[in-house]
């Protein structure tokens, strides 16, 4: 009986097998994929946990309940007289970075709870920007002015519903800065 | 059981002509070639190794950063993968090797700083594609076995199958978990305050103090919309709930037709809105929307004859017909 019942099902099996138009070997491959896509997946959401390429999105996902912003923000300044502090916010100034992952990159060095070490660090970083500006200049990427510096601010701004204050944010204070090497 | 089987083979494995997925197949790597034709990742070889905070994929496979004149080299073969796989030429190398260097090009910014989330479904259809028969339609690869095949009708005519079904539910079914987990998310961190708050009100504010002047493309606003939309905050509310509604209901739209109509569209234009009440940008997952639209029907509405160039060898209807199991 039993010998029976499982004739059937694997004739069964063999027809559904030949009514799909596919080999078991690539049946078997599809449902590998299914199976690592779903279970990942499910596992990175369950688990709060993101293995990229999966991901649990966790992006805007918490609550603001402060009614101030914050933000570290990199400047340029101008090697013309008198000096001028130029935004560094377009993509052309700081390529290949945006400024959402190189906010959050300055962001990370300067939490840093070693200060000896942040400070290496953010002197590095910035040296690296101000060179990549100069170098994106240089290739004709931008027309900003030429830099002798570059100054890491951290701002703060009352959320106005207008954001006519986006120009002027109620607190700025200087983290850090660094100068072009005199050769 | 035999139903639940049933169901999950119709699902997966319903069989169909290959012209659905062959379509795909040139939609989905021509945009990408486009896309990411005047992206340059050989800057990241310059980039200061201060910056360097590795995503556990590079972490556990040790891959490097590699030099800005290899990234080039490498860049450039994925781009000519991108545009052969598009072609249908050399059809399984080039997609396996947009897969592999794309996995490496694309994960690669996010080792500086941080893990944006807009391009990892494109690795993961990439994936998908590599291991898909999908050049056995609308390819040179078919057509030149067509040419040496003479008038054989099983090369002239692949066969209808589960073949061409299963990598676009797979696609299917990466969107309904991805928008699932943003959905999950959101109610995990913030429960029904990401909604019932002035939370949406005050991220689109922020966007737009934050937004450079002038705007950077992909990046900012391109509108000052948000700041209007946030003086009502039954107007905000509302987004938030229609957002975490159709974040979290999105499995449905793999069951339910109707479901499909209502959350597919309604998820593309939630991501319109992102873009341009508050500036991120998620192009790579509009163009994925692409798997959501039956070409094949699309394309016969518009050419009738196409069928006969890359139809089944069977119909579908009589194929179908011995799915069923009793």
């Amino acid at each position: 009986m039993i010998c029976r019942s499982a004739r059937i099902q694997e004739s069964q099996r063999k027809r559904l097998i030949k009514a799909v138009g596919m080999t078991k070997w690539r049946l078997a491959l599809a449902h590998g994929v299914i199976a690592v896509l779903s279970i990942t997946s499910l596992l990175c959401i369950a688990f709060d946990k993101e293995y990229w390429p999966f991901s649990q999105y966790p992006m805007f996902s918490s609550v603001s309940r402060e009614d101030t912003l914050s933000a570290l923000r990199l400047y340029g300044v101008s090697q013309e007289q008198p000096h001028r502090e130029i935004p560094l916010l377009s993509p052309a100034y700081i390529e290949p970075f945006d400024k959402s992952r190189l906010g959050i990159s300055l962001w990370r060095m300067e939490s840093r709870k070693n200060l000896e070490n942040r400070q290496k660090w953010l002197d590095k970083a910035l040296r690296d920007r101000l060179k990549g500006y100069k170098t994106l200049r240089a290739t004709g990427r931008h027309d900003g002015p030429p830099l002798q510096g570059v100054r890491l601010y951290e701002e703060r701004w009352h959320l106005e519903a207008s954001a006519q204050n986006a120009q002027w944010p109620d607190h700025r204070e200087l983290i850090t800065e660094v100068e072009q090497r005199r050769r | 059981m035999q139903g639940l089987r049933e169901w999950w083979m119709r699902f997966w494995f319903e069989p169909a002509e290959p012209l659905n997925l062959g379509l795909c197949r040139i939609l989905f790597f021509g945009a990408f070639f486009l896309f990411y034709f005047r992206e340059d990742f050989s800057a990241w070889g310059e980039v200061s190794d201060v910056f360097w905070r590795p995503i556990s994929f590079f972490q556990t496979f040790h891959l490097p950063v590699l030099s800005s004149a290899l990234l080039a080299v490498v860049q450039w073969i994925w781009k000519a993968s991108l545009l052969l796989s598009c072609l249908g030429l050399l059809t399984r190398a080039s997609t396996v090797s947009s897969f592999i260097l794309g996995v490496y090009l694309l994960g690669l910014p996010h080792n500086f700083g941080k893990t944006h989330h807009f391009d990892a479904l494109v690795v993961i259809v990439l994936g998908i594609m590599a291991l898909s028969r999908c050049g056995d339609a609308c390819s040179v690869d078919r057509l030149m076995k067509k040419a040496r095949g003479g008038s054989n009708l099983s090369v002239r005519r692949p066969r209808v199958s589960g073949e061409y079904t299963w990598p676009v539910r797979a696609v299917w079914l990466m969107f309904a978990l991805i928008f699932f987990g943003a959905g999950v998310s959101k109610l995990r961190h913030s429960g029904l305050e990401w909604i019932f708050s002035d939370n949406m009100a005050r991220m689109l504010i922020s966007a737009n103090i934050l937004s450079a002047d002038p705007p950077a493309a992909n990046f900012d606003p391109p509108v000052p919309w948000g700041l209007y939309i946030a003086q009502y905050s039954w107007l905000t509310q509302l987004l938030a709930a229609a957002t975490v509604v159709l974040e979290t209901s999105y499995p449905l739209a793999l069951f339910s037709r109707r479901a499909r109509w209502v959350i597919v569209p309604g998820v593309f234009f939630m991501q319109v809105g992102i873009r341009v009440l508050m500036g991120p940008s998620f192009y790579p997952f509009l163009i994925c929307n692409l798997f959501w639209v039956p070409w094949d029907r699309v394309s016969q509405a518009i050419v009738p004859g196409l069928r006969n160039l890359s139809g089944g060898k069977e119909s579908v209807a009589d194929k179908r017909r011995h799915l069923p199991v009793e």
